[in-house]
């Protein structure tokens, strides 16, 4: 016998079982220390390319002071290119995966809302991604700066500069999780962000001739704006991160009304 | 064998003051994928703290009915309560108070038992934590897990796994527990441990089970519902299902002429069928008879009466479930 009364859970909304499954969510990160290996794949994959043009740089050997330009670009277009990629292959099984093991079907048994299960994966994923593929990146890239002697960047313009490298990566977690509710294979799940990804340059060329604003909706914009923003330059136009702030949640919408339609 | 009619006989559906308040009521339910019917018009009445046996085929409709009680597929048409509340409508209510064991249980791999009871347990109850975890020991000793409770799940066999699965079924002591298949592909002391806890769960709980194992259906089960490419063929106690199946056949070893004794049997107003089982030098004949006590008397006498037949063995026997079963399916599948 229980020496202490257990408190039942009630309430039937979408919040049914929210927390349970934010839990599990973030134990498949912390417990698995899936969090350990992928700070350490990020910081050797993009500090690590940062730091080798770094230690033969001309300015450092000179002693110029003032943010280094080239570094930073560097260090914003290889975040702005591979990261996307980190995220599609890290949560490409999240639902896709759940549908075909059955866990699924054993989750949604129990009290537990759909929606509540498609949110937890996008809070908890985005948490950790912000955390692993975007701060401690970013904070790594500031410590790279200050070793070889270069001024590092104003926290301002870094969290900045990072804000929206983590826009830009919601955008690819929430289709990524759209396409999961989807699809019931991991084939299209993949496939498809890495095609827009591989097809966006085109198609925002192709696009700007006949409809000038549409790169502008793309996602290809924001490590640009990210530049921008790590250099405390002032931003062309903000109509990308409105846009991509749209997408996400229509994308997000999209992937709960379709799991709510699922059957397992 | 004499089961002919005993489709129409037992499409008895018990009736409601001598099951109680049901469970689960499902009126009309229907589901299609596509062109193919799964489920047609399904009405099943559950009774409470029964052990109800879901009984069909492969491909009858027992898990697609599960799974709509259970909210993890739709319904196309009809409807269903389970504790008064609308399967559809009021899926989450109805899910706080079930506890399901899906025919291939998958639980997420990474976790030992303990925390996936934890992790189950936690969608039930808020707190406190050491009552949690009390409640998880607890039902770690009653499936006899306790020794691997901190190993993770990927290591488990077969028995241990489906142990889990009653374990994580339970943990909230349902008023109704839902297993899909609990004893298949299970060896026969896995089978045995499964069925004595289903035993032991009756007295707080009602269990519904589907199964094609007609041994253990027998062996738990009170009431029983037989399903066939989607449509309920009857709904019943055993006890019914066994009195509507005639009685008692008799099996007759039959050393050299059978003919004379197969004539005389065939006779009898109280036999209601005979057939013949040729072996390498004996035949069988199954008597089924419509009076037990007249055939004790006289089954034995009319068979040796006639020259030439030496009778090596004489046996009697009730129905099983398991004749009714294939005589209704088989029924139902020949269109009768």
């Amino acid at each position: 016998m229980a020496s202490e009364v257990l408190k039942p859970t009630n309430g039937t909304g979408w919040l049914s079982g929210f927390r349970n499954m934010l839990s599990k969510e973030n134990g498949r990160w912390w417990n698995t220390r899936r969090w350990l290996v992928q700070s350490a794949i990020w910081l050797l994959l993009l500090n690590g390319i940062v730091s080798l043009p770094l230690m033969f740089d001309a300015e450092v050997k000179a002693g110029v002071e003032g943010i280094p330009m080239v570094p930073v670009q560097i260090f914003v277009a290889i975040m702005g290119a591979m990261t996307p990629f980190g995220v599609m292959v890290l949560t490409q099984s999240d639902i896709v995966g759940e549908k075909q093991s059955g866990t699924a079907e054993w989750v949604l048994s129990a009290p537990v809302s759909r929606e509540a299960f498609v949110l937890s994966k996008l809070v908890v994923n985005y948490g950790w991604i912000l955390m692993v593929l975007v701060l401690l990146q970013g904070l790594g890239f500031e410590a790279v700066l200050m070793a070889v002697g270069r001024q590092p960047i104003p926290a301002l313009n870094l969290l900045g500069g990072l804000a929206i490298q983590g826009l830009h990566l919601l955008f690819w977690l929430t289709l990524s999780l759209m396409l999961g509710a989807f699809f019931k294979g991991r084939g299209p799940v993949l496939g498809i962000p890495i095609g827009i990804m591989v097809l966006q340059d085109l198609v925002s060329g192709l696009g700007a001739i006949y409809l000038p604003w549409m790169p502008q909706l793309l996602p290809r914009m924001l490590p640009e704006l990210a530049l921008h923003a790590t250099l405390g330059q002032q931003l062309s136009t903000a109509v990308p991160l409105v846009a991509i702030s749209a997408w996400s949640v229509l994308f997000t919408v999209a992937a709960v009304w379709r799991f709510k339609r699922e059957e397992f | 064998m004499n089961l002919e009619g005993i489709q129409g006989s037992l499409s008895v559906h018990v009736n409601a003051a001598q099951l109680g308040e049901p469970v689960i009521e499902t009126r009309g339910l229907s589901k299609s994928f596509g062109a193919t019917e799964a489920l047609r018009s399904l009405n099943l009445r559950v009774p409470r703290n029964s052990i109800f046996g879901f009984l069909g085929p492969n491909g009858a409709g027992k898990t697609t009915t599960i799974k709509l009680l259970l909210g993890l597929i739709r319904p196309t048409a009809g409807s269903g309560t389970m504790f008064g509340h609308d399967i559809t409508r009021d899926s989450i209510e109805v899910r706080r108070r079930v506890g399901y064991l899906a025919q291939v249980p998958s639980y997420y791999t990474h976790m030992t038992a303990r925390e996936t009871l934890r992790f189950k347990a936690r969608f039930y109850y808020s707190g406190p934590q050491r009552a949690i975890e009390e409640r998880v020991e607890e039902t770690l000793r009653m499936v006899e897990l306790e020794d691997k409770a901190d190993r993770p799940i990927k290591g488990f066999s077969g028995g241990e796994r489906q142990r889990l699965g009653i374990a994580q079924a339970q943990i909230h002591r349902p008023d109704l527990l839902i297993l899909d298949e609990p004893a298949a592909n299970l060896d026969p002391m896995g089978r045995r441990d499964v069925l004595r806890i289903m035993e032991g769960l009756r007295e707080h709980s009602t269990v519904f089970y589907s199964t094609h194992i007609l041994d253990d259906v027998q062996r738990v089960s009170d009431t029983v519902a037989i399903l066939n490419r989607g449509e309920l063929l009857a709904q019943a106690s055993i006890e019914e299902l066994l009195a509507g199946a005639g009685g008692t056949v008799y099996y007759m070893t039959i050393k050299g002429a059978h003919e004379g004794a197969y004539e005389s049997v065939s006779r009898q107003d109280w036999v209601s069928g005979v057939s013949v089982v040729y072996g390498d030098s004996r035949t069988t004949l199954q008597v089924a008879v419509s009076d037990d006590e007249r055939a004790e008397e006289e089954l034995l006498r009319l068979a040796v009466a006639e020259g030439g037949a030496v009778v090596t063995e004489f046996v009697r026997r009730r129905y099983e479930l398991e004749d009714v079963f294939v005589k209704m399916v088989e029924g139902s599948n020949n269109g009768e």
